[in-house]
């Protein structure tokens, strides 16, 4: 089914993970006049883990599909070895901020890192103009800036432009996200017409890829040993400790679920009910802090290893929507300039929830000014 | 875009393919009637040309098997199970450098209980022969005693001194199993004829035959358990209906090898790796001070990964390949270059250039010309 192109626009890499949305961007390239070559990213060693991976993000099987579609569209295919750097530079990172009671996005990580650096370098050996992924996320260039940066999709439910604002100017002038205009179900459409039954249907997928189904604490503790944990106690609204746990790593701000009876049961005795959430996380003394509802609602942070896509030369406050995590809608806000491309955040209203180790983005309208990593929730403000 | 073609894949001639066509496959050659037996016949007579090939006088030592790794795991398996069986305590002697088929099949039987002792080599991929000498020394006199080597390495072309391994294992009254995958139809003079050698394994697509097809040579007297079971074919060695075509073709590549110019072959890639050097900075030859197969030239070039060579060389019409690679087409460090003395990096960085003899000296011009630019084009990048 090689399609015939007059005159070829280029040669893109597409990133591809065997499901709908790579799939579909890679046949939209070629129909466009693209050259186009599929690559899959192997992330594990599965020879070591097949048994216990099979169908999320990545596996053989996955892959399989990716050079399916490839030999339908009669484009190349080649699947590049990242074991080494996903382990570096998702992994260890992932597991050290939990051990720092923070709490990591390993999917924007494996995006910077990963699907644009690592994945970049490859297809520029191969001599490539450009790399698309099936990102929902569009690139934009600004002429008075002279810069590129990111908007967000059409479709809102799908949009993925939080995960992407820690490319650099040089990887977005290669970068093409052909998606970015489609909703999803026309993305599926699409790949039913252009012959993509294998993978028009697929799932989405879901979770963390590399932790499995015993939970990411699990994975921790395997990866690490049970050593380096620090245990501690809960603190009750009013300051008072009760309870034990094996390690911070089992917590994350604004969590309910999973807290011990013994506890609940405590706090319930001391008049606090047993409606409590995690506030707060001290990975030195271990002690985790418990809230009412109320007592989760912050206004002001820092960020850290800030990344301004759209150009950080502004002196006085700039009015921003931020979101602090993938599934936050984004509320206004002002940042402030810190030294070491560090930046002060307040929401104009407290925000449930602000965790550190997660990533925050700041919006202009549609457009991705940056983002960087909430490294500490302050109390009160600076405005 | 199709440039040409270097690759051990491609010895394929038209007789060979035209043989596949052609045999007479209807036929179950287990059967009485006349199908059957022109079915049979065509395995008899490719049996004979492979039997001629090797230079065994004894055709029915032969047994035609599905893959090499078939028949590596039915002579290891089978030889460990036989003597079991008997009571015995069984020792595998082999190498650090073998084909997986050969370590991933010790490893299991290292976990049913035999005792596996792989050797070293050097840093060209040599083995010593006085270190086998030792090893078997060391074995108790009451087990059964395996040797298992290759002929030649699929991944350098070094070859190893099987012929005098065969004769000292034999001597001490081991059992000697050769993987002959890699000698057949690239290693000048390679014949089985007069030699000690009780099992050795082949594969037809690697001498000019059709995938999916190998070969099992069972020397008269040898015992193995039979590994699959479930009917008298191939003298119960291995039960299952023979792939008449695919053995038709190996018969037919085995009896085209007489004519195989491997001088030609020996001169042009000479003439590669001279080019290599004089063209590319930084080039390196893995085994080259070692004894090697005429086809194989095993390339590595500082500060470039094995990877995006094979994929720009792909992507340029030339088929190499790197490393080993592993179920989902990422490639890994090879285990070869790791024992040979190579660090990680290096060890994921070899490309392996296999000659065909149907190869010309302008495809050999144009592969440097092609490898020139992507290496260069590697180097560039890394420099930013």
């Amino acid at each position: 089914m090689a399609r015939q192109v007059a005159k070829s626009k280029g040669k893109v890499v597409v990133a591809m993970s065997g499901g709908v949305d790579s799939s579909v961007a890679a046949a939209m390239l070629q129909l466009q006049g693209y050259d186009v070559i599929g690559m899959s990213i192997q992330t594990f060693d599965n020879s070591k883990e097949e048994k216990e991976r099979f169908d999320s993000c990545c596996s053989i099987s996955d892959m399989n599909d990716a050079r399916r579609v490839c030999d339908t569209l009669g484009v190349p295919f080649f699947v590049v070895n990242a074991v080494d750097a996903f382990e570096s530079r998702v992994i260890n990172a992932f597991v050290a901020e939990y051990l720092q009671a923070r709490t990591p996005n390993p999917c924007v990580l494996c995006n910077n890192h990963i699907k644009f650096d690592y994945l970049m370098e490859r297809a520029l050996e191969l001599g490539a103009d450009f790399v698309a992924t099936g990102h929902y996320a569009k690139v934009q260039f600004d002429r008075d800036s002279g810069r590129y940066s990111v908007l967000r999709a059409v479709d809102e439910q799908k949009d993925q432009s939080y995960y992407l604002f820690g490319l650099t100017q040089e990887q977005l002038k290669r970068t093409l996200f052909p998606l970015g205009d489609l909703r999803k179900v026309q993305v599926r459409k699409l790949a039913q017409e252009l012959g993509l039954i294998r993978v028009a249907k697929k799932p989405d997928s879901q979770e963390i890829c590399f932790v499995g189904s015993e939970g990411y604490a699990h994975f921790i503790e395997k990866k690490v040993g049970p050593t380096v944990f620090v245990p501690g106690v809960f603190m009750l609204p009013g300051g008072e400790t009760t309870g034990g746990h094996p390690g911070v790593h089992h917590y994350t701000i604004g969590q309910r679920k999973g807290l011990p009876n013994e506890v609940l049961s405590s706090a319930q005795k001391m008049g606090y009910g047993t409606d409590l959430f995690v506030s707060a996380i001290n990975p030195d003394t271990g002690v985790v802090h418990l809230a009412k509802d109320a007592g989760l609602f912050k206004s002001a942070f820092v960020a850290r290893d800030f990344n301004w896509m759209a150009g950080g030369d502004f002196t006085s406050d700039r009015n921003v929507t931020a979101r602090i995590r993938s599934r936050h809608d984004g509320a206004a806000a002002k940042a402030r300039l810190c030294a070491g491309d560090k930046v002060m955040i307040q929401f104009d209203e407290p925000q449930r929830a602000i965790t550190p180790g997660q990533a925050v983005v700041l919006y202009q309208d549609d457009m991705v000014l940056g983002g960087g990593w909430i490294e500490k929730v302050m109390e009160g403000g600076f405005v | 875009m199709e440039q040409g073609t270097l690759s051990a894949l491609l010895f394929h001639s038209s007789s060979v393919a035209q043989i596949a066509d052609s045999a007479p496959t209807f036929g179950n050659p287990s059967s009485i009637h006349s199908a059957g037996r022109a079915a049979k016949a065509a395995v008899d007579q490719a049996r004979d040309a492979l039997a001629a090939a090797l230079g065994l006088g004894d055709p029915d030592s032969i047994c035609f098997t599905g893959s090499a790794t078939e028949s590596i795991n039915t002579a290891l398996k089978g030889f460990f199970f036989y003597h079991q069986k008997e009571g015995r305590k069984v020792h595998f002697l082999s190498s650090v450098v073998e084909h997986e088929a050969t370590l991933e099949s010790l490893r299991f039987l290292e976990e049913m209980g035999a005792k596996v002792e792989l050797l070293p080599v050097n840093s060209r991929g040599e083995l010593s022969l006085e270190a086998l000498k030792k090893s078997l020394d060391a074995i108790p006199s009451d087990a059964a005693k395996m040797v298992t080597l290759l002929a030649a390495n699929n991944e350098t072309g070094v070859v190893f001194p099987w012929e005098e391994a065969a004769r000292i294992a034999n001597a001490s009254g081991a059992s000697f199993h050769l993987d002959g995958v890699q000698a057949l139809g690239k290693l000048p003079g390679f014949s089985l004829k007069n030699q000690p050698v009780d099992f050795a394994s082949f594969s037809a697509h690697k001498m000019g035959g059709p995938k999916g097809v190998g070969a099992l040579v069972v020397r008269k007297g040898a015992k193995i358990s039979s590994f699959v079971h479930g009917g008298a074919q191939e003298r119960k060695r291995r039960a299952g209906t023979v792939n008449v075509a695919g053995i038709a073709a190996f018969g037919a590549a085995a009896a085209a090898l007489a004519d195989r110019d491997l001088t030609r072959v020996d001169r042009m890639r000479a003439g590669l790796e001279a080019q290599v050097k004089e063209r590319i900075p930084g080039a390196g030859v893995q085994g080259a001070g070692a004894a090697r197969l005429v086809n194989t030239s095993n390339f590595l070039f500082d500060g470039v990964r094995g990877e995006g060579l094979v994929m720009g060389l792909d992507l340029e019409g030339f088929a190499v390949s790197s490393g080993s690679a592993c179920n989902s087409g990422s490639i890994l460090p090879s285990h070869v270059l790791l024992a040979m003395g190579l660090d990680k990096l290096a060890a994921q960085s070899a490309i392996r250039v296999s000659l065909s003899p149907h190869n010309s000296e302008e495809e050999l011009k144009l592969f440097v010309d092609a490898l020139e630019r992507v290496v260069g084009r590697i180097r560039s990048l890394a420099h930013k």
